[in-house]
């Protein structure tokens, strides 16, 4: 698909949840409260005192907005099947460039996801949550944010070279 | 003004719900249609061979924009009540940072790793499960980090009231900005995109 | 690249164009968010010149209310219906200013909402009323290099501080920036005997 249509029909679906929920759309939300879940399971004590857990574990004090982010995120796993299933996309595989392993490629991408994992809970939001909503609302701090990712990513890039190209 | 529909009490908790499942389809399905599913077409922006996530993610923020100006202006939605993301210099520049290398090292982004997931990619899978991780040591360093967490707070601050201009203006000055931006971009792959591989950057969903 | 894909882009850039530039002439409009969040500064503003004025409804519960609220706050149950029948049960003007009042465990934003709908004009919100007190109140620093413009600020927030019983000063240069948590504030200003 054009990737500008790509982009109208995103920011439709978050014009969208503004409309309706009067808020935008999120992905390391729904983390957060996976691994508040996690923990609460494993050592419910810790997970009750250590405030960024505690502030994930759904009660009646925070209403359904945890909950929101992690079914969204659910919806966004099932859209994105049916929409590869639709264009004969679905393939088991690793995306990688030609000089570099597919073990390579995994380690990277965990150690991206965990890097990612930090950055996103220190500025409370991600590409969805801070570039995306807070972007279109004009948000101070998430055009800070923007700026400050694109500009890392475009410093590192020479390190990840081998891995992509 | 008869929007934002859940803070009027248009529907309870269960129809919220029900539209996070719809809404989070349809951006699922928008997000794999645009190609942000793949590690390769992402990291291609950091390469300069492919700008999609750039044209994706400024369209859709300048489609929103220009939403959210209009029905505030044609007084269908009460834009007061639409829930800012508090502003945090410190943090939000500082985990940009760390994020955005991240970023580039993963080649997904959290949301998009979920589409890389779901659609096979194992890749996909391995950023999903270094989210977490990621924020478990968050989590379990927040006494160490408690204190840049929380400094330079500046509530829900947008641009136009930092600058003192309308709203209006400033959505006219991202459309502008993002408009030029667009046709420098088409230049940029153009000049950057290996000829080999021009038809297969192309090829997805036609 | 194909004609029909240029077409599409050239479609929508117009699009895009058109809205944009009537934007720019169509005239205002609030901003996303705003103005709905109150500092500390400006409650404790509104407080001193007509603190009979003030109503401030504290959404947190029973024992955060008890370890600090703001001055005159009364404890109400934090949903919308609670809010509301408080404000009205007190028969107050619609043009009066009312704040919410939460922390970290109590949003106070839905009570905002309610009271903005219900035609309260001057209804604000403070999302953390403890840690904006503490910082902005009762223990304001101010930093060594300060510009003048920044100074004259500060005259006027020390003098508000210590209205309200604070300890503004300011910062040494050794001393490390933002690496004080609200708890700690807490205590501290509680060791000095400082009454909330």
């Amino acid at each position: 698909m054009n990737p500008y249509l790509a982009g109208v029909g995103i920011g439709l679906v978050l014009l969208g949840a503004f409309v309706i929920m009067g808020r935008g759309l999120g992905a390391s939300g729904a983390f957060s409260s996976a691994a508040a879940a996690g923990m609460a399971s494993v050592a419910p004590e810790r997970a009750a005192t250590l405030e960024p857990y505690a502030a994930y574990l759904g009660d009646e004090r925070r209403g359904p907005l945890s909950d929101w982010l992690v079914i969204e995120i659910l919806g966004v796993t099932i859209g994105g099947f049916v929409s590869a299933w639709g264009a004969g996309r679905l393939r088991r595989g690793v995306e990688k460039g030609p000089r570099v392993s597919n073990r390579a490629r995994l380690l990277y991408a965990f150690g991206g996801g965990t890097i990612m994992g930090v950055g996103a809970k220190l500025a409370r939001g991600c590409t969805s949550g801070q570039a995306l909503t807070g972007g279109a609302l004009l948000s101070v701090g998430s055009w800070i944010f923007i700026i400050a990712a694109f500009a890392a990513a475009y410093a590192a890039s020479p390190l990840f070279r081998r891995q992509w190209t | 003004m008869n929007a934002p529909l859940y803070e009027i009490g248009a529907f309870g908790e269960t129809g919220a719900l029900v539209f996070a499942l719809g809404l989070g389809i349809v951006f699922g399905w928008f997000l794999e249609r645009g190609g942000m599913g793949n590690a390769n077409k992402l990291a291609g922006q950091f390469y300069l061979t492919d700008l999609a996530v750039f044209k994706v993610m400024f369209s859709a923020i300048v489609t929103t924009l220009l939403g959210l100006y209009w029905l505030s202006r044609l007084g269908w939605l009460d834009l007061p009540l639409v829930f800012v993301p508090p502003t945090y210099l410190v943090p939000q520049l500082l985990g940009g940072v760390v994020f955005g290398v991240g970023f580039v090292m993963g080649g997904l982004c959290p949301g998009t790793s979920c589409v890389s997931a779901s659609t096979g990619r194992t890749d996909g899978f391995m950023v999903v499960g270094g989210m977490l991780f990621g924020v478990f040591v968050f989590n379990e360093m927040f006494p160490l980090l408690e204190g840049v967490y929380r400094a330079t707070p500046r509530g829900p601050l947008t641009i136009p009231e930092l600058i003192g201009v309308p709203f209006g203006v400033v959505v006219f000055a991202v459309v502008a900005i993002a408009l030029v931006a667009f046709v420098a971009a088409e230049k940029v792959e153009l000049h950057f995109r290996p000829a080999v591989r021009s038809g297969e950057a192309l090829g997805d969903g036609r | 690249m194909s004609r029909r894909g240029w077409s599409t882009n050239r479609v929508l850039a117009a699009v895009a164009g058109v809205l944009g530039v009537l934007a720019l002439v169509a005239g205002d409009t609030p901003t996303p968010g705003g103005p709905g969040e109150l500092s500390a500064l400006q409650l404790a503003e509104s407080l001193r010149a007509d603190a009979d004025d003030v109503i401030i409804l504290d959404v947190r519960d029973a024992l955060a209310f008890e370890e600090f609220h703001a001055p005159r706050a009364v404890i109400v149950e934090p949903t919308r219906s609670a809010v509301l029948a408080e404000i009205e049960a007190r028969s107050a003007a619609s043009d009066v200013l009312v704040v919410v009042t939460g922390g970290p465990a109590a949003d106070p934003r839905p009570g905002w909402i309610a009271l903005r709908r219900a035609g309260y004009a001057r209804a604000h919100y403070m999302p953390d009323v403890l840690t904006a007190w503490l910082d902005e109140i009762i223990s304001p620093v101010l930093s060594p290099d300060a510009s003048e413009s920044e100074r004259e600020a500060w005259r006027k927030q020390s003098e508000l501080s210590k209205y309200f019983g604070g300890f503004p000063r300011i910062a040494s240069r050794e001393e490390a920036v933002g690496g004080e948590t609200s708890a700690a504030k807490l205590r501290r200003a509680k060791r000095r005997g400082c009454a909330f």
